[in-house]
């Protein structure tokens, strides 16, 4: 029985060993205690997809995670993805003004790099069912669409 | 008075003991030797609950627990593991191959994260009466089985997880799989096209030209998920199945308890509903029958 847990994983390439409570939420890990903020807080409850992230590459909801869930897995934030550069996705993004006030962006990209890793050429079905997973509060979708169309020209993954 | 405001959050969960088994009888072992102990496999219903501020003393996770994520056909039928995940279910080659309707389904439960972390034991065993996973369950006529503390399997009818009016039935252990009956002898249809106010699932059973049996069950309706047998008078012959359609389902639907009467709909706006959407599916599974 364990009422603190010690976990190894690896934070957007670097191996990390860190001490959690087994009541610590990955979204209060990564903003509270690493100062990963791009993980955004929408409605704490697995719907809107502001707090995606990826682990082992699968978009999953950090509001809705344990810490210790993470053990001996890879995890990948906004801040993390590109490998300091810029990655595809977020250029397309960019490219297509797939943003306004920007609150949604990390997730939706996040999303995105999933979208793109199981379907590589994705119809603009299989796009807004995998992005109704994500709330846009600007409304702002077309345009996300069209970047996610661009960036799947791009080979991006 | 309505609810105004729902006061749910991450930082309400209270503070709880990890345990982590490697088997499922270990699992219900620590299960039974503890009040207040809860297990979490993708823990979307559970975490969900704790941020109401739910008590739970201890959490067993599930995520070291082997032999719980397998999907295998037998003669006997398809045997689905508790670990699977609903994105498994969905893209999953035999269950497409042999239970299309169930695959086609699931591709619009939840969300992708939901489908890629919640399991299918999970949401069944939640008696939640919106969660969908109960209602396939208890439409196939499936079969749950259980690891229980001793080191012993009980096996219990899906619908058999509630009582008469939808109450959850105690839990024997730890669920470990979902045993289905042969995909040729069945025959499934879903709507979840009323959600939240209503969810249908029609399980048939067939043989050869004939519906031997069958069963429905509700969700969204009342306090959890509720399966009712189809009233059939006798097998009967597939043909026929589309013009008793509309008798089958009033039947079934006036002697249902009274459902929930709430925001999303009332009580006889639901019963109304459950033969409208029986009688159609009945009528579709008829037409697949042919």
């Amino acid at each position: 029985m364990s009422t603190s847990v010690e976990i190894a994983l690896t934070i957007n390439g670097t191996p990390r060993r860190l001490t959690v409570a087994p009541n610590l939420v990955l979204a209060d890990l990564l903003r509270e205690a690493l100062g990963l903020t791009g993980c955004k807080i929408g409605c704490d409850q697995a719907v809107c997809g502001a707090c995606t992230v990826l682990v082992d590459g699968l978009p999953t909801t950090a509001c809705t995670t344990f810490a210790f869930e993470l053990d001996g897995k890879s995890l990948v934030t906004i801040e993390g993805l590109g490998d300091g550069g810029t990655h595809p996705v977020q250029r397309a993004f960019l490219d297509h003004t797939a943003f306004q006030c920007g609150f949604c962006t990390p997730g939706m990209i996040l999303s995105v790099v999933a979208l793109l890793a199981r379907h590589p050429d994705p119809d603009e079905a299989t796009i807004r069912q995998w992005l109704s997973a994500n709330v846009c509060r600007c409304t702002g979708y077309q345009m996300i669409i069209d970047a996610v169309r661009a960036a799947a020209l791009t080979g991006a993954t | 008075m309505p609810v105004l405001a729902i006061h749910r959050s991450r930082k309400l969960i209270p503070p709880f003991a990890l345990l982590r088994p490697r088997t499922p009888r270990e699992a219900a072992a620590m299960q039974a030797d503890t009040a207040g102990a809860a297990f979490m496999a993708g823990g979307i219903d559970l975490v969900n609950r704790l941020k109401f501020g739910d008590a739970v003393a201890r959490v067993i996770h599930l995520g070291a627990v082997e032999g719980l994520d397998g999907i295998d056909e037998s003669a006997a039928g398809l045997t689905i593991g508790a670990g699977v995940t609903h994105d498994r279910l969905q893209t999953s080659p035999v269950i497409r191959a042999r239970l299309p309707a169930l695959a086609e389904t699931w591709s619009t439960v939840g969300n992708i994260r939901v489908r890629l972390k919640g399991t299918l034991g999970g949401n069944l065993m939640a008696r939640e009466p919106a969660y969908d996973f109960a209602l396939a369950a208890m439409a196939a006529g499936a079969e749950l089985r259980f690891a229980t503390a001793d080191g012993t399997e009980r096996r219990i009818a899906a619908a058999s997880l509630t009582d008469a009016a939808g109450r959850p039935e105690p839990q024997p252990g730890l669920l470990t799989a979902i045993a289905l009956p042969p995909a040729d002898r069945l025959r499934l249809g879903f709507d979840r096209s009323l959600r939240p106010a209503l969810s249908v699932a029609v399980g048939l059973d067939v043989d050869g030209a004939r519906v031997a049996g069958g069963r429905v069950a509700i969700g969204c309706a009342f306090v959890g998920p509720l399966a009712r047998a189809l009233p059939l008078d006798a097998p009967l012959a597939a043909s026929a199945l589309a013009d008793a359609a509309g008798g089958i389902a009033h039947r079934l639907a006036a002697a249902l308890p009274e459902p929930a009467s709430d925001g999303h709909a009332s009580a006889a706006y639901r019963r109304r509903m459950v033969e409208v959407l029986l009688r159609r599916e009945l009528v579709v599974l008829a037409s697949q029958l042919r």
